[in-house]
């Protein structure tokens, strides 16, 4: 056995017997659930975000490059990292849950654009790690990181004004190519309680064919093959199924999409995505598939972030002009064209070097898109009812009912 | 005289180094092969589909189109290349903020027979190579008018009876250097930068010809989003781009094929030769339910532009006219609901309208502010499900109304100006411990050289101090554009200029130096036709002017 494998394997069993020890001492609030109804968990949230890098900005820091720029990662996380998540204003804003994505750039693109990175689940883990580290010794007293759906209601079912209160944070992965081209590690993963996988990312990595997302790379100039899901990704995602993991099929391109949607069963979440009858990118979903995931009982999330949400030539412009007003016309959209709010969420996507619509750029001020969705369904006869499932109950239902069916 | 003679000629070197020429509506090798794909495109089609029994004379004719014209002993494509290329006239851009039916308009019967007239002057035919350069009558009425205009004028000539002097290759090679020129105008007509530029024809153009460029340029590389009679939407870009995105350039070749259908369907049809079956396939698609001869009158009888776009019911007269597009801000989108098992759909476009009730009333100020008027659009362009002045309809679409959508899009419509080129720079210098307030005039040139934007520049300062001198300055600069948010506000970027100062009187004047450090604001562009921008500087100046150190801090104004 190698170093790195030996190393990988001693990391996952310490992280495996702090998630057991954790577990018992969670066991005190059961006593919680017995007394609420199911019902109780999806009501009168604040919010769910189905989608945020929590811990990208620190993850970035302590790459090798940054630490050779003195004031390097600061000034990237400042000036470039528009959109923030701070755990501990997201607590005092009342939210209730975030699905961490993580998303290592050092592993995507190191060997870009196709290639799978054999290396990438150790740094997986790492993050993982990291994020259960610094909720531990440095959040403990507004975040805790939930790892099976019953945790995750235990969780849930502590609300204010009890102090044992927290943000529950669930692990979620950006991109399948964080198993590097195997399916061996999802198993390791669906026990360090990883709920949600996106299939493809950036690039194709050998998994399935993605849309471009990058904003200053206009759509013209990414050609990507768009070749739908790949042997691999097909395996990927029938042994997602089987652990119970959620497919994610944000960033995918259509004709993969299809696919999923062809060799899967249950519920699909996209988790930060857009509508491309409002945002032509290849990025956004057609009409027919946030359709197709509504009748399988899914959940689309609408990505905070105006560039995808609408039409503009350059990045610029959507920070100039996007506003929270692009997001409620995408909810607003999906809910005419499914005639129901249950399939939606919101996947803000923060802190992942998006830029946010220029009236809501902190997660713990997302009060301001409750009172925008309040303003848009006005009149409608359930209307707070719809606002509060946009917000948070459809998210928590979706991983509260779902996670872990095998 | 020599030396005047010399330093004219020097000047105009130098002018024509320094000041920019505009950019194109796309290169030349983009202009050749888009008008070569299209009518080799046509051509092919029109040879597979010769209906049995033909005499030969049609295939031997389709063949021959392949290669004309032969009088330039250019291709089709070569000739549209020649003139495109080079011609940066106001007649090749769209008049901004009109639609192309509105510029269609601008074409009367009246102007398309004065030229007619003078064509049918000579006893040969005309030729495209003699007159096309020479045609004035539509050179303020924009690229749409101008490229009805050669157009028209390849139908007629295709259309000429045949005697013992004319023969049909006579006719067809003129008629389709004809078209070579219109396919020119064609290609400006689907050109980002030349959708969304008001034309520089203005007196301080050439003072502000950098800013100009730059907003075309922005817009040819950013592109546009656009919207056709048709109901297509897509992104348009300019030159060296054409390749580059395969929808616009699809859009463009589509639109350049029925433009050469139009002209090849009036060939056969005046010539009584059989229609190929690709022809009237095309017929049908377009949505033509007359004989091909009956559309074919209508093209080539006195006519105009209103007539030709015909705004009642769809298609337009001329199909190509459909094809032509428009800057877009704001449109309906309609996805028809199908039963079928796939659910596939094409979406349609209509574009938001000025008036009320024909648009979102929640649209943003950005998207209503480049609205058309009803009268603007043919009536096919209004979407069904809005009325005039029903605002609360407009909203129940938006919010209610299942298959539709209410859609912005964001395209670069307002200038935008750069620092590269000429500017002036006026200014006042306020020296620490020193009693007096100067103040600081000059000019300079920015240069672009890769990345890099170093300007060099030459001002005139008033006496500093009691013990110095009027000044002469001398500075090499160059701008970091990375914001600054630490101390006034947020500046748009750093700025460091180092130079040498002379004293311009005294029996010293030794030379000195100067180093300046501080932050740029770019103020709004002034807008409208003259392009031009402003840029604010505070810096804190170290000079030595005469041996002794002067720190001062300074606030200026560069126009540029």
């Amino acid at each position: 056995m190698n170093q790195s494998r030996r190393s990988f394997l001693t990391q996952v069993g310490g992280t495996l017997a702090f998630s057991l020890v954790y577990r018992g001492l969670s066991a005190e609030t059961l006593h919680l659930l017995d007394d609420a109804s199911s019902d109780d968990l999806f009501r009168n949230r604040t919010f769910s975000d189905l989608h945020a890098h929590v811990r990208l900005n620190e993850w970035i820091a302590k790459a090798g490059l940054m630490q050779s720029m003195p004031g390097g990662a600061e000034f990237i996380s400042k000036q470039m990292n528009k959109t923030k998540v701070d755990l501990k204003k997201c607590h005092e804003a009342g939210l209730d849950l975030i699905c961490v994505a993580h998303f290592n750039p050092f592993d995507e693109f190191v060997s870009m654009p196709s290639d799978p990175n054999p290396d990438a689940p150790r740094q997986t883990v790492r993050m993982l790690d990291e994020l259960e580290e610094y909720v531990k010794n440095e959040a403990s007293a507004f975040a805790c990181v939930v790892k099976s759906r019953g945790e995750l209601q235990e969780r849930l079912a502590i609300r204010s004004p009890d102090t044992r209160r927290r943000v529950a944070l669930i692990h979620c992965l950006e991109g399948a190519h964080a198993l590097g081209f195997d399916i061996a590690p999802l198993r390791i993963l669906a026990d360090r309680g990883v709920a949600m996988i996106g299939v493809t990312h950036f690039f194709t990595k050998g998994l399935a064919s993605s849309g471009n997302s990058i904003p200053f790379f206009p759509d013209a100039g990414a050609p990507q093959a768009n070749i739908g899901l790949m042997e691999r990704g097909i395996e990927v995602v029938k042994e997602m199924q089987k652990l119970g993991i959620l497919i994610d099929i944000a960033h995918a391109t259509a004709p993969t999409v299809e696919d999923i949607l062809s060799i899967s069963t249950g519920p699909l979440v996209a988790s930060h995505v857009s509508a491309q009858a409002l945002g032509d990118h290849p990025y956004s979903l057609t009409d027919e598939h946030i359709q197709r995931i509504n009748e399988r009982g899914g959940i689309v999330g609408v990505i905070l972030m105006p560039y995808w949400l609408s039409n503009y030539t350059s990045a610029a412009k959507a920070d100039e002009h996007g506003s929270l007003r692009e997001v409620t016309r995408t909810v607003r959209y999906i809910y005419k064209l499914c005639g129901t709010h249950k399939c939606i969420g919101i996947g803000s996507d923060f802190a992942g070097y998006v830029t946010g619509p220029n009236d809501l750029r902190e997660l713990d001020k997302i009060v301001s898109l409750t009172k925008a969705l309040r303003q848009e369904f006005r009149g409608e006869k359930n209307s707070e009812e719809i606002v509060s499932d946009i917000m948070a109950g459809n998210v928590i239902r979706l991983f509260t009912e779902h996670w872990g069916n095998a | 005289m020599f030396r005047v003679a010399q330093a004219l000629r020097l000047g105009l070197v130098v002018a024509s180094v320094l000041l920019p020429k505009p950019s194109q509506a796309f290169t030349g090798e983009e202009h050749r092969l888009a008008a070569d794909s299209a009518l080799a495109g046509v051509t092919r089609e029109c040879a597979k589909s010769i209906p049995p029994n033909s005499p030969q004379q049609l295939s031997h004719l389709i063949t021959l189109l392949e290669s004309l014209p032969k009088d330039t002993s250019q291709t089709f494509g070569e000739l549209t290349a020649s003139l495109a290329r080079v011609d940066f006239g106001e007649h090749r851009f769209h008049i901004f903020r009109e639609t192309p039916l509105e510029q269609a308009l601008r074409l009367k019967s009246e102007d398309i027979e004065r030229v007619w007239r003078v064509l049918n002057e000579g006893r040969e035919l005309p030729s495209a190579s003699v007159f096309a350069s020479e045609i004035t009558v539509c050179r303020e009425k924009g690229v749409v008018a101008n490229y009805l205009l050669y157009h028209l004028m390849a139908l007629r000539i295709a259309s000429l009876p045949l005697d013992n002097q004319i023969s049909i290759t006579n006719v067809a090679e003129a008629a389709l250097s004809w078209e070579a020129y219109a396919q020119g105008y064609l290609h400006d007509a689907l050109s980002a930068g030349h959708m969304v530029m008001p034309w520089r024809g203005n007196l301080l153009a050439p003072l502000q010809t950098t800013n100009y460029k730059a907003w075309s340029q922005v817009v040819s590389a950013e592109g546009v989003f656009v919207l056709n009679s048709r109901g297509e939407v897509w992104q348009a870009f300019g030159e060296h781009l054409l390749h580059w995105y395969s929808p616009h350039y699809e859009h463009v070749l589509a639109c350049s094929q029925v433009s050469i259908r139009e002209l090849v369907l009036t060939l056969f049809v005046a010539h009584e030769l059989p229609i190929p079956g690709a022809l009237t396939d095309w017929m049908r698609r377009e949505g033509i339910l007359e004989t091909p001869r009956a559309r074919v009158a209508r093209w080539i009888e006195p006519t105009d532009g209103e007539t030709l776009f015909n705004t009642s019911t769809p298609p337009a007269v001329l199909p190509s006219l459909m094809y032509i597009p428009m800057p877009i801000s704001a449109t309906w989108s309609h996805a028809p609901i199908l039963e079928d098992s796939l659910r596939k759909s094409e979406r349609r476009f209509y574009p938001q309208l000025r008036e009320r009730g024909l648009h979102d009333p929640s649209i943003s100020e950005a998207s209503s502010e480049f609205l058309y008027s009803r009268t603007g659009v043919p009536i096919w362009l209004i979407p069904p499900v809005v009325e005039e002045n029903d605002v609360v309809r407009a909203d129940s679409v938006v919010r209610f109304v299942s298959g539709w959508a209410a859609v912005e899009y964001y395209s670069p419509l307002s200038p935008v100006t750069s620092a590269i080129g000429v500017h002036l720079r006026g200014g006042v210098v306020l020296p620490l411990h020193h009693e007096a307030v100067a103040s600081r005039v000059g000019a300079g040139y920015t240069f672009r050289y890769k990345i890099f934007q170093p300007t060099l520049d030459l001002s005139y300062m008033n006496q500093l101090s009691s013990k110095s001198r009027d000044l002469f300055i001398l500075t090499a600069g160059h701008d970091i554009p990375i914001p600054v948010s630490y101390f006034i506000g947020k500046s748009d970027g750093l700025w460091i200029e180092v130079g040498g100062l002379n004293a311009l009187h005294g029996e010293h004047r030794r030379m000195g130096g100067v180093l300046s450090v501080g932050l740029y604001w770019n103020l709004d562009a002034l807008g409208g036709p003259g392009f031009s921008g402003t840029r604010l500087r505070l810096q804190y100046s170290n000079m030595q002017p005469e041996g002794y150190v002067v720190h001062a801090f300074g606030l200026s104004v560069s126009w540029y």
